[in-house]
């Protein structure tokens, strides 16, 4: 039999929790070329709210923890291609060999274009994972700081809900970019020139990103694939949890009695720590060592 | 949303209405010029009557490409202050072409291919595209402006006449990189008429010697010229004039004169 036991209701885990969600917050920035288009995200975002639901089989489940997106930005770079007129090959009879006409182009540059929408306001994630709590016994190589028990809560599988986002996104994007390449393209003839040439701004546009379908859709394949965000999210809060901040920790020794009247502080060593739960509290016991 | 356009240049030269002239070739004009022999030549290029540029084309018989291509807007090494030197030498297979042509720009160039004759110690003079292109050369012009375009060919005292329709583009089988070839023989231009989306290119092949000019006749109008212009009209309402109780006569006291009694028009085109 444990010579300590101390038990932690749920609701007071619940607290403790909270506190560790609260200072959970990240920041990532990176960009891909795919090519014809560059595309990448600048993003801070934390956790809010969340529910501690400790089970009965010694796991708990920590449900509902709202990803709140700080910043989504997307950064989406396109080349154009070049547009030209003229070009193409003849076939001369034999022996004469085929000619190729030069393209001359309509502009003197490949023209570029950028945008950078700030998706934050779109997109509504939700951050799920059961675990169990696990017991380490933590050797300080500070001087003069204690050695401690630290307890963990330990993720087994974290659920991160995709990356949906609504249609009005997708609207968003195409019709940033369509403004953009048609302040490109001058007035009159030629520009029925060059709207003929690329065919049209929104097929150009769909042929340069390799849209099949919804751009949203698009979008959210690259949030949820390409760019390895949900990776990063879901190893960043194991590891928050798991090894990098202890829910609860306990000084070793252990001090009982501060010190008084001249008399040193009574400290006990601690030795032996288990912790697990029950479906209402977290129960740690631990024996005083010699 | 943050956006970001890149600034960059209209290549005006492609848009501008000027007549095409293969005795002074412009942006959109391409001169071939066929090298059928073996031999070491001499090319200058020349802006506005200036020499700006000599290269030397070498003809094999092998191992070399049929077709270089020579940007002459870009082309300076006896310009003013280049400094560029005349070092540079193309290689070329016997029976191959040179395309010579301008991608931007407003000067007006010209070619002449010669070749040295040691044997009688003189210059041979292959090509003067001021004068008639020699028979074998094509000429090629990419039209961008929608409309009806006459089409010259001047050889001796003969002078051919044909004809380009260039329509606006459209539809999703247009392609610019599809050109028409026309052929100048003795009995003039086969086809005499040519039909073309802008954008796209016409070459004449030349099997006598000649002089090529084309020039804009006719352009389409914006919109297309088939197109019935369509109106919108409104009919103003005429205020309700009372008669007097007893007219000796009758008098207009609407205020109205001189606006007119038919029918009011707006939004015409």
């Amino acid at each position: 039999m444990a010579h300590l036991t101390v038990a932690v209701s749920e609701g007071t885990f619940q607290k403790s929790v909270d506190a560790l969600v609260r200072n959970l917050s990240f920041e990532k920035a990176d960009q891909t070329s795919f090519g014809a288009f560059t595309a990448g995200y600048d993003v801070k975002a934390h956790l809010e709210g969340g529910t501690v639901d400790l089970r009965a089989d010694n796991t708990i489940q920590l449900k509902e923890l709202d990803l709140r997106w700080d910043r989504l930005k997307f950064i989406l770079g396109i080349d154009i291609p070049e547009i030209c007129v003229g070009g193409g090959c003849i076939d001369l009879p034999w022996p004469l060999p085929d000619l190729c006409l030069p393209r001359v182009c309509i502009f003197s540059d490949d023209p570029d274009i950028s945008i950078e929408p700030d998706l934050a306001a779109f997109v509504a994630q939700e951050v799920s994972f059961t675990g169990s709590l696990l017991a380490q016994y933590h050797v300080s190589t500070t001087p003069g700081e204690s050695n401690k028990w630290q307890i963990f809560i330990d993720p087994q599988t974290i659920d991160v809900d995709l990356f949906d986002f609504p249609d009005i996104v997708g609207n968003l994007i195409e019709d940033a970019l369509t403004d953009l390449i048609t302040a490109l393209i001058p007035g009159g003839p030629v520009r029925d020139l060059i709207i003929a040439i690329i065919g049209g701004v929104s097929d150009l546009i769909r042929d340069i990103l390799d849209i099949p379908d919804d751009i949203q859709e698009w979008l959210s394949d690259l949030f949820n694939v390409s760019f390895g965000l949900l990776d990063f999210i879901g190893t960043l809060i194991l590891d928050y949890f798991a090894s990098e901040n202890p829910i609860y920790e306990f000084d070793d020794p252990f001090q009982i009695m501060e010190a008084s009247n001249g008399l040193i502080p009574v400290r006990i060593p601690i030795r032996n720590l288990d912790v697990h739960v029950t479906d209402v509290e977290m129960v740690v016991q631990a024996d005083v060592g010699a | 949303m943050e956006k970001t356009l890149k600034k960059m240049v209209l290549n005006r030269a492609v848009f501008s209405k000027r007549p095409f002239d293969s005795g002074a070739l412009t942006v959109l004009g391409t001169l071939f010029h066929r090298f059928p022999e073996v031999g070491d030549y001499e090319v200058f290029v020349s802006r506005d009557g200036q020499n700006v540029h000599r290269t030397r084309v070498q003809v094999v018989s092998d191992n070399a490409p049929s077709q270089l291509n020579f940007e002459m807007s870009s082309a300076s090494n006896l310009a003013e202050g280049c400094g560029c030197g005349s070092d540079n030498t193309l290689t070329l297979k016997a029976g191959g072409v040179v395309s010579f042509y301008a991608s931007q720009g407003v000067g007006a160039y010209s070619v002449s291919v010669s070749q040295s004759d040691d044997r009688n110690k003189r210059k041979v003079t292959h090509l003067d595209s001021t004068g008639y292109l020699p028979a074998g050369d094509l000429f090629a012009v990419t039209l961008v402006h929608a409309g009806t375009y006459s089409v010259t060919a001047t050889a001796g005292k003969a002078r051919f006449v044909g004809e380009i329709r260039v329509g606006a583009p459209g539809g999703e089988k247009y392609r610019p990189d599809r050109p028409t070839v026309v052929e100048l023989g003795k009995d003039g231009f086969t086809p005499k008429s040519a039909q073309i989306m802008a954008g796209q290119s016409v070459v004449f092949n030349l099997t006598q010697a000649a002089r090529i000019q084309v020039e804009l006749a006719k352009p389409e109008r914006p919109g297309g010229s088939d197109k019935v212009r369509q109106t919108y009209t409104i009919n103003r309402r005429r205020p309700v004039v009372e008669k007097p109780a007893s007219p000796t006569k009758e008098r207009d006291d609407s205020g109205d004169k001189g606006r007119g009694k038919g029918k009011g028009r707006r939004g015409d085109r």
